[in-house]
């Protein structure tokens, strides 16, 4: 009979990420190499932190979710802020499996029985906001409170920016904007501020800084891997990396058109200049990164640099 | 009726009573940080327009102890929550005798099934060492937490053997709620 | 086959009287039997998940639960209630649910306003003569209204899973729980019809200075709905931090105000909630894992196809819907149901057009039902507990509310989606 695999994901379900995933499914399926895969999209089977875990397990086979440095801080390298800042960079620095930025992360999945399959960057995550801050585009004190994640980078850097910074977890962000609690979060691409916010009337600025990219990673099971023979994993990885390329051409072309839509709904989109942005990167770099050595390691991150040059 | 430590043997019953006076300690404590965190949360917000950063993954650390502390005293005294009708609608003593074994070797057996599991995730998180899985902020390893879901059912085990020992040897202890304090009592009467 | 064997599991257990989370754990050794997954995973994902801050709301509202019972908070409630209608034949019951209605807006959580209003107004019916098990039952039908109207743990705990607008979620059941108020004091001046020898509280004399009086009292407990809801409606903090500020503001007003409890209590108070704590919070954490690993055999689709191969008439599922959802109701408490149910039939429910939203009322109503109907009904022996009331006496009167109060509540809320959906919209768009 047929090996019946379980793949696991976080995209809600009429997600882009979620339609992708029945595209994987298709596909293997279609290579008809004796593999069936079921898809649970929505956090059905956990959210990232509980995948990462029953993917080692080898519980669940596949995953696409984010991938947390709660299981080995070395993947915090995953929010370095300003690592990369267009698509093009987002496209050879994160989605080549063979880049230094891979390497260092299949290293470190590698300690815990995961392989990675393929690298999602959907845009870069903004801050959505109900008013304008003043002094958006520069590093003077904004006035504002920003929901942050529990991430001591992510904190900083939004306080090096000059914002009030929150941490609140993911499920209280929207009530918590809603009802005036914090007047924005950092959170979201374009895709994720319309779908969530603008569709239902909150939130009035997308504050675009290209700092973040909002990523999300295929990965499978080693334990799964070494029971498959050789002409199913070339039909798994061939299917995987085509979703990854189709799944990132499909958010280059949207990051415009949700561009568009969040303006058509009523939001202002604030854009640096090219050298606000510029400055932005240098002073976080210089600032921000050094932070980062005692988690992702000071070679790691040695690295990182040299290949980027 | 006498206390479910009573009826065991002196240096277990002595151990087990520190045990659970460090556990009613544990319950008082992170009920009162609960409570007294979230207040200063937004008292901190609106005040200060301050942040208490990353306090969830202390806060639910403390909260994870007090949790199934307070499990393993539910089971102490019973008060896990089930279905009672049947303590109620059956009065032969006899039955009523065999349907309680059943329960408490039931309970007895999965709750050291799941001490068990318990085992097998302090097991595969210790042998992880040294990279072991922390929160993202604080960097508080996920074991200070998940070592107090085993010490718990590991005490809610013994009570639950215990129990089961003192309905086996017909010892009377405190255990539960009578649903129907009059029922039971004329079943005890007509029982002796 | 792995269906109808936890199916099996559950019901035998839970019918024999084991304990809830035992039950779960036996599922999860049937799962185990049945292969195909590592059970070192078990433990680890139920931890994962329920490290999460808003389920701290769950024993936030225990905690203040407690400490309003034993603060007697209630009381002032109560007797600005009886001053208005006590003088009326029934009066005093029908207090009782106003009571327990007012008071949900203090509490989150149903067996707080049952030991709250409960402790407080049994004497009070007994020494006026009211038949003691309905009044009983009364007590324990009205209990759960402190779910139903805001703020409401279940509702936090739908939000949480089913990814919703808690602030919506708990306007959905306002107007159900005031279709029930209204349908459980018409029902229980009917069954009061052959009692003619209740005695009634006589109207004092000086109205005005009495309710003057009654009134001032009341205002530190009334307080804390404004406190509570407007501080979360009006922006300044989430459900659950609310719930922690409900802890801190009761404390002294228990203690200095109306003087029911002292420092030294109030660490016995702590102690207490911290069992029931326990209690509920072991089976959140079995229920998570159940859910999650029966969801990984596949469950909600296998059911949901199961439900569409019967019918794909929208009243059929929903009444089917309803029907599992009753049956899950009696053999489970609350809170392990809304987290076992929710998962498989909110997929059900949304493929027939159902607003989530809708749905958070139906199951809210549903639920509130869940912890009355028998075997599995936490509230109504805690209510025979704490109404010193054989449980024998009070079964007919809570079947007799039970069909004739809360089912029609519940078609209601099932049937005609505006009762749900009308107040959230209104105010929250
Ligand atoms: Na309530
Ligand atoms: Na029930």
């Amino acid at each position: 009979a047929d090996m019946r695999l379980k793949f696991a994901g976080v995209f809600p379900v009429d997600h882009q990420g979620s339609k992708m995933m029945e595209q994987v499914k298709a596909d293997i399926e279609a290579a008809d190499v004796g593999l069936k895969v079921s898809v649970f999209p929505a956090n059905q089977l956990g959210s990232g932190e509980a995948l990462l875990e029953d993917v080692a397990r080898g519980n669940i086979d596949f995953a696409a979710a984010f991938l947390y440095a709660d299981t080995d801080p070395r993947l915090e390298i995953l929010s370095m802020p300003f690592l990369v800042s267009d698509w093009d960079e987002m496209n050879s620095v994160m989605r080549d499996l063979g880049s230094e930025f891979n390497t260092i992360i299949q290293e470190t999945l590698s300690d815990h029985g995961v392989r990675l399959l393929g690298q999602n960057p959907e845009g870069f995550v903004g801050i959505v906001a109900t008013e304008e801050p003043t002094n958006w585009n520069s590093f003077d004190a904004k006035n504002m409170n920003i929901r942050v994640w529990s991430s001591n980078v992510v904190k900083t850097m939004v306080e090096t920016l000059g914002y009030q910074a929150t941490t609140m977890s993911w499920g209280d962000i929207f009530p918590a904007i809603q009802s005036g609690i914090v007047d924005g979060a950092i959170c979201c691409t374009k895709t994720a501020t319309y779908s969530i916010f603008a569709k239902s009337d909150v939130g009035t600025h997308f504050v675009q800084y290209n700092s973040i990219p909002e990523n999300t990673s295929y990965y499978v099971s080693e334990k799964t891997w070494s029971e498959l023979n050789e002409e199913q994993r070339t039909a798994v990885q061939a299917a995987f990396t085509k979703a990854s390329d189709d799944f990132f051409a499909y958010n280059r072309e949207n990051d415009s058109v949700f561009e568009q839509k969040l303006v058509d709904s009523g939001y202002t989109i604030l854009k640096l200049s090219p050298e606000e942005q510029q400055a932005m990167a240098d002073k976080v770099r210089a600032e921000i990164w050094p932070m980062l050595e005692d988690s992702v390691g000071k070679e790691n991150i040695d690295r990182l640099l040299s290949s980027l040059k | 009726m006498a206390h479910i430590t009573e009826i065991l043997p002196k240096g277990i019953a002595t151990s087990l009573h520190g045990s659970l006076k460090l556990m009613r300690w544990i319950v008082i404590f992170s009920g009162f940080l609960m409570s007294v965190t979230f207040f200063l949360v937004v008292i901190i917000r609106y005040g200060f327009n301050g942040d208490l950063f990353a306090y969830e993954e202390w806060l639910l650390a403390v909260c994870f102890w007090g949790f199934f502390a307070g499990s393993a005293l539910a089971s102490e005294r019973g008060h896990h929550i089930n279905a009672d009708i049947l303590g109620i609608i059956i009065k032969n003593p006899r039955i009523r005798w065999w349907r309680r074994l059943i329960v408490l070797t039931i309970e007895f057996l999965v709750t050291a099934a799941i001490l068990y599991w318990g085992y097998l995730m302090l097991a595969e998180e210790i042998a992880k060492y040294p990279i072991w899985k922390t929160t993202p902020a604080l960097k508080i390893p996920y074991f200070a937490w998940r070592l107090s879901i085993f010490l718990g059912f590991f005490f809610m085990t013994i009570f639950s053997a215990s129990i089961l020992y003192a309905h086996i040897r017909g010892f009377d202890v405190e255990y539960g709620d009578d649903p129907d304090p009059e029922t039971t009592n004329n079943n005890k009467e007509a029982g002796q | 086959m792995i269906i109808a064997g936890s199916l099996v599991i559950i019901c035998g257990m839970l019918l024999l009287g084991v304990s809830v989370y035992v039950a779960f754990g036996a599922v999860l050794l049937f799962l185990a039997a049945m292969g195909g997954h590592e059970v070192s995973g078990y433990l680890p994902s139920g931890s994962t998940k329920m490290r999460s801050l808003v389920l701290l709301a769950i024993p936030l509202f225990m905690i203040s639960g407690i400490i309003m019972e034993r603060g007697k908070i209630a009381a002032p409630l109560v007797s600005l209630a009886e001053l208005f209608i006590g003088h009326l034949k029934g009066g005093l019951m029908a207090a009782t649910v106003l009571a327990c209605g007012v008071f949900g807006s203090i509490s989150g959580a149903a067996n707080a306003t049952l030991t709250c209003i409960g402790s407080i107004m049994m004497p009070h019916l007994r020494r006026s003569n009211y038949p003691e098990g309905q009044s009983a039952a009364l007590i324990v039908c009205a209990s759960p209204l402190g779910l139903l109207i805001p703020p409401s743990g279940n509702h936090i705990l739908y939000g949480w899973v089913a990814q919703q607008s808690v602030l919506k979620c708990f306007l959905s059941t306002v107007i159900p729980a005031l279709i029930l108020i209204t349908l459980l004091i018409v029902v229980n001046q009917f069954m009061l019809r052959k009692y003619d020898d209740i005695e009634l509280i006589e109207r004092p004399e000086d109205f005005k200075m009495a309710f003057r009086q009654k009134a001032t009292l009341a205002v530190p407990a009334l307080l804390m709905p404004l406190i509570i809801l407007g501080g979360i409606y009006g922006g300044i903090m989430t459900p659950t931090e609310a719930a922690g500020v409900a802890v801190v503001y009761a404390i002294p007003v228990a203690i200095y105000v109306y003087r029911g409890l002292t420092w030294r209590t109030l660490v016995d108070a702590l102690t207490d909630s911290g069992v029931i704590i326990g209690v509920v919070m072991v089976m959140i954490f079995m229920v998570l894992i159940v859910s999650k690993f029966l969801i990984f055999e596949d469950i909600p689709n296998i059911a949901k196809d199961l439900v569409y191969s019967i019918s794909d008439n929208p009243i059929v599922i929903l009444l089917m819907v309803n029907l599992v959802m009753i049956l899950i109701g009696m053999l489970m408490d609350d809170i392990s149901g809304l987290l076992l149910s929710t998962p498989i039939l909110l997929p059900i429910v949304v493929g027939v057009g159902m607003d989530p939203i809708h749905f958070a009322a139906v199951l809210g109503v549903n639920l509130g039902m869940a912890n009355i109907t028998p075997p599995t009904a936490p509230l109504l022996y805690l209510g025979a507990k704490i109404t010193k009331t054989p449980v024998s006496s009070m079964l007919l009167p809570t079947l007799i509310f039970i069909i004739f109060a809360w089912l029609p509540t519940l078609a209601l809320t099932t049937f005609v989606p505006e009762i749900a959906l009308w107040l959230p919209e209104l105010l929250l768009g």
